[in-house]
């Protein structure tokens, strides 16, 4: 009796196994089976991140995104790799998380868009047949607004003219001087030169804001809006800093994008496919 | 034959002695286990980050003035935000000057600091391993630096770096990167010697009081932190454009001489000996602030197009060889002279 006891508590109660939650199951996909462990060579992965939740990491193939999704939103799976589509539906049980940061390329910036604030349009929609200025051609000027101007239904065709300034307070100054509708900034931008350099001193205060948000993302891992904030967290904390801790595993994290540099944290709406602009 | 009597009955007495004591042994093998069960830290075998109001609470040091209303905003943000992504109380340690700080992360009495270059520096130098940048901001264009503006006031004769010699200097800190370091280090490239090139130099003791002195006479010019842009788009942060903000200088009141970097820029440092777990919470939570919260974001004066990227040890090397080659630098003179 008391044998069985010692035994039980070793292996129940002292075992590192004894601790271990169910286990922590990422979407896949692939010929669709039941949860599986990892292909040995994506281990480092799988490797990495059950070590650093104490937990079993094991993969679960879908047919496509969509199925991921799916099974996402309804807790049979904890992670995935989603896109805007994919997302599209499961808003409020899904949430973004992470992000990939392409190497040369300006990520997920927050754009911002202005106008006169004396201007009687207020939404992006109402610019339609408008003219805008970008700061500059460099792609946190010029490519990033042009693609979160695309998420909106913004395309190309969209203003009947488009032009670039040099910079921001050239760009804000052909704004004033009517020779633009719209001054289309990097948020950076929009708040060097909105800042000031005295007391209650409002640069900006002759504009106002049409529309501030970021790109979508075109792909980000996802988890269950259910899953507790602290292991959100501690996922993010992994795998932001893959790329220097674990080469190997981020490789196989990334493995989907050739251009991959690392990951960035997302914001949950990071993928909603909304597009309010018509 | 009575089974009860004789060599087997003596037999089984003794047996059952035995097997009572192993009884005895067993349940006291098992108590201890039961024990150790119920004692062992759970860090000890299970990664998960410590949480709840009873856990330990999240020790956090940051450098800067009270003075500057975006850093208290800072703190005050890292605070709540950091207590409520971990579920555990979170109590900053103030610090007025930046050796209480690194000092403070060195000796363990705080879990996390921030810390710029040259301070990391310091205390990699004590510490070694036992602490690690995490992470640091990188701005709209991918830049991860800052700069170090040489600064002097507008009615003074002052246009370049050669009619300072002679004249009196202000640094900010000996830990400071911006306003000591990376100066001192470009103006030796340059071929100067900033030990005997100046005809006085003094510590400020912190960016808003080299710019305080600066206006006040007390230095000539003096080196401090620009950042919120580059040499090519302007400067929008830094003391000087924060004090300028607060109406406590005029901006005009200054011309920059000089512009240095751009300059490794402050990072998140943690204790290594902390849980992994705890770690990686950490991590996660301060990369999602700009994301999750962008109002906090920008009223804290980071930049709107910024965030937080993953950095270690090595974001600093070129910062932690300048600053032994200005230790030995210094030693050697101070040899040499006391030679003379």
């Amino acid at each position: 009796m008391i044998l069985r006891l010692m035994l039980a508590l070793l292996v129940l109660g002292l075992s590192p196994l004894a601790v271990q939650a169910a286990p922590f199951r990422i979407a896949s996909v692939g010929p669709q089976s039941p949860c599986r462990e990892f292909p040995d060579r994506e281990k480092a992965l799988a490797d990495l991140l059950s070590r650093r939740l104490g937990q079993t990491v094991v993969q679960c193939p879908f047919a496509s995104r969509a199925d991921a999704a799916k099974a996402l939103a309804g807790g049979q799976v904890d992670m995935a790799l989603l896109t805007p589509e994919s997302y599209a539906g499961h808003s409020g049980r899904v949430r973004a998380i992470l992000t990939l940061h392409l190497k040369d390329d300006p990520g997920r910036l927050p754009v911002v868009v202005a106008a006169l604030a004396t201007d009687r349009r207020t939404g992006l929609g109402d610019f339609k047949g408008g003219s805008a200025v970008f700061a500059s051609r460099a792609p946190y000027d010029l490519t990033t607004p042009r693609k979160a101007f695309a998420d909106q239904g913004v395309g190309s065709g969209f203003f009947r003219e488009e032009g670039t300034a040099g910079n921001a307070d050239a760009a804000a100054a052909q704004l004033r001087a009517g020779k633009s509708d719209l001054l289309v900034l990097n948020g950076d931008a929009w708040q060097r030169i909105c800042r000031g350099i005295k007391p209650d001193d409002r640069p900006c205060g002759d504009l106002k804001i049409i529309w501030k948000g970021r790109p979508r993302a075109e792909q980000a891992w996802a988890i269950s809006t259910s899953l507790p904030p602290q292991l959100r967290y501690r996922l993010i904390g992994i795998y932001l800093a893959m790329h220097l801790e674990s080469p190997e595993a981020f490789r196989v994290a990334s493995g989907f994008e050739p251009r991959a540099a690392f990951f960035d944290a997302a914001e949950a709406e990071a993928l909603s496919p909304a597009r309010n602009v018509r | 034959m009575d089974a009860t009597r004789g060599p087997g009955r003596l037999a089984r007495g003794i047996a059952a002695i035995l097997r009572a004591r192993m009884d005895l042994m067993m349940t006291k093998i098992a108590s201890l286990l039961l024990a150790a069960a119920l004692l062992l830290p759970v860090g000890g075998c299970n990664p998960k980050p410590e949480s709840g109001a009873s856990a330990p609470p999240l020790r956090i040091s940051m450098q800067g003035s009270n003075d500057d209303p975006a850093l208290v905003k800072r703190r005050e943000a890292y605070q709540q935000f950091l207590g409520k992504a971990t579920g555990r109380p979170v109590k900053l340690y103030e610090a007025s000057d930046y050796n209480g700080v690194i000092q403070a992360l060195a000796s363990g009495q705080v879990d996390i600091a921030t810390l710029a270059g040259a301070s990391y520096a310091n205390a990699d130098a004590q510490v070694g391993q036992k602490i690690a940048p995490i992470l640091t901001v990188r701005r709209a264009d991918g830049g991860t630096g800052y700069y170090s503006a040489l600064m002097v006031r507008d009615d003074s004769p002052f246009r370049s770096l050669a009619d300072l010699k002679g004249k009196r200097l202000g640094y900010v800190d000996f830990n400071s990167t911006s306003g000591y370091l990376y100066p001192r280090a470009q103006m030796r490239d340059a071929g100067i010697d900033p030990d005997t090139y100046f005809s006085n130099t003094a510590f400020a003791g912190g960016h808003t009081q080299a710019i305080m002195a600066l206006a006040n006479g007390q230095f000539d010019a003096t080196f401090v932190q620009v950042s919120g842009g580059d040499p090519v788009h302007g400067f929008s942060t830094g003391a000087v454009y924060t004090m300028a903000k607060r109406g406590l200088v005029d901006l005009k009141a200054f011309r920059t001489l000089w512009v240095i970097g751009p300059i490794p820029d402050t990072s998140i440092v943690v204790r290594t000996d902390r849980s992994q777990a705890d770690i990686d919470l950490v991590r996660g939570a301060m990369a999602s602030l700009p994301y999750d919260e962008p109002e906090i974001w920008s009223e804290i004066g980071q930049p709107e197009g910024s965030n937080f990227t993953a950095i270690d040890r090595r974001h600093y090397a070129e910062v932690i060889r300048l600053r032994n080659a200005d230790i030995a630098l210094r030693r050697k003179g101070g040899a040499e002279a006391g030679a003379r």
